[in-house]
């Protein structure tokens, strides 16, 4: 059941993000948008979703077996609903003339060299240890973290922070909200239900190695931003990043050490899946999808009011390209001026 | 203020003593600049990130966004905000690809790559143990055979009080487990998850059981420097077995596991006053008692 999870993942997060992405940027949606940002936009859908499940349940104080079936029927509708909206969009730019050339066509698939097999090969690898060490060790840094006490307690008492986790006591003063409404636990929580696996398998070693596979998705979009035209070196890139990702794991808050030893943590999703996607949006100037990564952020990560890292990197990121914007005229003013 | 102030320029000596990450970022940053490496995109990236970086070394700005990410996170998560691995990834790139050009013949582009990859990994994990993580799979097979017998022997455990690495790992292997106090009597940083606090009494008690465990006696003193979270019992004291476990269970401890290194005498103290004959239980003793729930 969790291998059948684990592989309905991908196609079911291509679905919603691909549906995501035609709706909000239907025009340019077939020739911009590549198929790892509609699998990372897919995964910020689900990770909305099971917020508005998780809040519908908390907040009325009902159980785990709720946010289930919540969960369930949100998924169904978005699945529906996404299934719809592609050929629906599809038409209308039929009739509109908009280009429906894929991201990625076949006419501009080049063969590949031997060096770039080498790359890609030594990338794979590197990628698959890193899988089979977050499977089968259990090297997990738990001093700011009690993700899975919290799993085991909502699987034991089916509510919600019944008790805190810790302890398994009732609360005596309770536990700030900001934190209570965060997602990710009971996201886990329904993962190992349904599936029936152990929490401890799904929470440190499944949950991570999805996490790898979503932060290596948005490196490689961020590869076709920075080298749209050099295939080798966006191979070479990608071959760098994984390296650096062992390199890391020494450094407490790098990306490495989060995708190595605390997968399960929104501060790694944010660090590793985000992050390194909002850069590459903000790169190709594509706004549109940031505030989708923003409150995707707020349902994992402590924020200031929803306020989290994505929200700061998008807007001095758009204060730095309109300072380089006003240096440029000014440039030019003078060149004018001189001449 | 002065203290998140204090906190940021600790966090920047500490990311400075673990490791060579952040130096490589500068050399990448100064080689991009001094080469004019990298296309519009790829400079828009490095200039965004040297910027960042900066904002991050500056112990006052680097304040402000530990305000901004809130106080619940560390120094080490303000640096989210630059994107190191794209920009080593990306710079590491674009400075392989001018030294090859550089470089004369198949042979001196293999050691070009070569010293570059040895100088990437020199940067990594090496022989700073701050953040080792150890495979702790061990330990949980451990306690989770711990609990298993003393949940046969006792018929379902109910309130648990053990030494440290039982405590710890209790709760995440059986969510029916209670515990006289969790992981966050020793990890601090586990308090900003719940407003709940600990009282003395289960300072002294955990106190109590880490000393037991090393003196092997019931009575034990208090050193100086004993490490807990919040206010220490007094050193130069003594905290006595007795009168910890007598509060234990005045707290709602219905099984207990001593450190299996206690002696003979201290044992047959506990059952003398207790009426509870200790049970051997891996390296622990059990005491159970009836349940109060």
């Amino acid at each position: 059941m969790l291998a059948l999870v684990f592989v309905a993942f991908l196609p079911l997060a291509w679905l919603l993000g691909n549906a995501l992405i035609t709706v909000v940027d239907a025009k340019r949606s077939a020739r911009e948008w590549f198929l790892e940002d509609r699998v990372v936009a897919g995964i910020f859908v689900l990770i909305g979703l099971a917020e508005g499940a998780y809040l519908a349940a908390m907040t009325r104080g009902q159980s785990v077996s709720a946010f289930t079936k919540y969960y369930g029927i949100l998924l169904i509708a978005a699945g529906v609903v996404s299934c719809l909206v592609t050929p629906v969009f599809a038409w209308i730019g039929k009739k509109r003339g908009w280009p429906n050339r894929q991201g990625l066509s076949l006419d501009s698939v080049k063969k590949f060299e031997r060096r770039e097999w080498i790359v890609i090969v030594l990338f794979l690898v590197l990628v698959l240890a890193q899988a089979f060490m977050l499977l089968l060790r259990t090297s997990v840094f738990l001093e700011y973290d009690e993700t899975l006490e919290t799993v085991v307690s909502f699987l034991n008492t089916d509510r919600y922070y019944e008790v805190n986790p810790l302890t398994g006591q009732p609360y005596e003063q309770g536990m700030p909200m900001r934190l209570k409404i965060l997602c990710l636990p009971a996201l886990l929580t329904f993962l190992t239900k349904i599936t029936q696996a152990d929490p401890e398998l799904v929470t440190w070693h499944v949950f991570p190695v999805i996490t790898l596979l979503g932060a290596y998705l948005a490196y490689v979009s961020l590869a076709r931003s920075l080298f749209p035209e050099k295939r080798f070196y966006r191979c070479l890139f990608l071959l760098t990043v994984a390296l650096l990702v062992f390199v890391s794991d020494y450094a407490y808050g790098a990306e490495g050490f989060g995708l190595l030893h605390g997968g399960f943590q929104g501060a790694a999703i944010r660090g590793a899946v985000m992050m390194p996607w909002v850069f590459g949006l903000c790169i190709r100037r594509k706004w549109r999808l940031v505030p989708l990564v923003i409150l995707a952020e707020a349902c994992i990560v402590w924020t200031l009011y929803g306020l989290g890292m994505n929200a700061l990197v998008s807007v001095s990121f758009l204060a730095y390209l309109g300072l380089e914007k006003l240096l440029q005229r000014r440039k030019e003013g003078r060149q004018c001026l001189n001449s | 203020m002065l203290e998140l102030l204090r906190n940021a320029w600790k966090g920047w000596l500490d990311a400075t003593d673990a490791g060579k990450l952040g130096a490589l970022l500068l050399l990448v940053f100064l080689l991009v600049w001094l080469w004019k490496l990298g296309s519009e995109k790829q400079k828009d990236l490095f200039r965004y990130g040297a910027v960042m970086t900066a904002v991050c070394i500056c112990p006052v700005s680097a304040v402000l966004l530990m305000l901004y990410q809130t106080k619940f996170y560390d120094y080490e998560w303000i640096w989210t905000a630059v994107p190191a691995m794209a920009i080593l990834a990306c710079g590491g790139t674009l400075i392989l690809e001018r030294l090859w050009e550089k470089a004369d013949g198949k042979w001196a582009r293999i050691a070009v790559t070569g010293m570059a990859l040895a100088i990437l990994l020199l940067c990594g994990k090496l022989g700073n143990p701050k953040w080792t993580v150890q495979d702790v799979s061990t330990q949980r097979e451990e306690v989770a055979g711990v609990l298993d017998q003393v949940g046969e022997a006792t018929g379902g455990i109910g309130c648990l009080w053990a030494p440290k690495e039982v405590m710890a790992q209790a709760r995440s292997l059986d969510g029916s487990i209670r515990l006289l106090y969790g992981r966050n009597m020793w990890q601090e940083h586990l308090n900003a998850f719940s407003y709940d606090g600990y009282s003395q009494d289960q300072r002294d008690l955990y106190a109590w059981m880490s000393l037991a465990g090393a003196y092997g006696t019931l009575n034990v003193p208090v050193p100086a420097d004993l490490d807990v979270v919040g206010e220490a019992p007094e050193a130069g004291g003594t905290l006595e077995g007795i009168a910890c476990i007598q509060k234990a269970l005045d707290l709602g401890v219905d099984q207990i596991l001593l450190p299996g290194v206690l002696t003979e005498d201290s044992l047959a103290e506990v059952e003398r006053t207790f009426s509870v004959a200790p049970k051997k239980i891996g390296q622990y003793w059990l005491l159970s008692f009836e349940r109060k729930d």
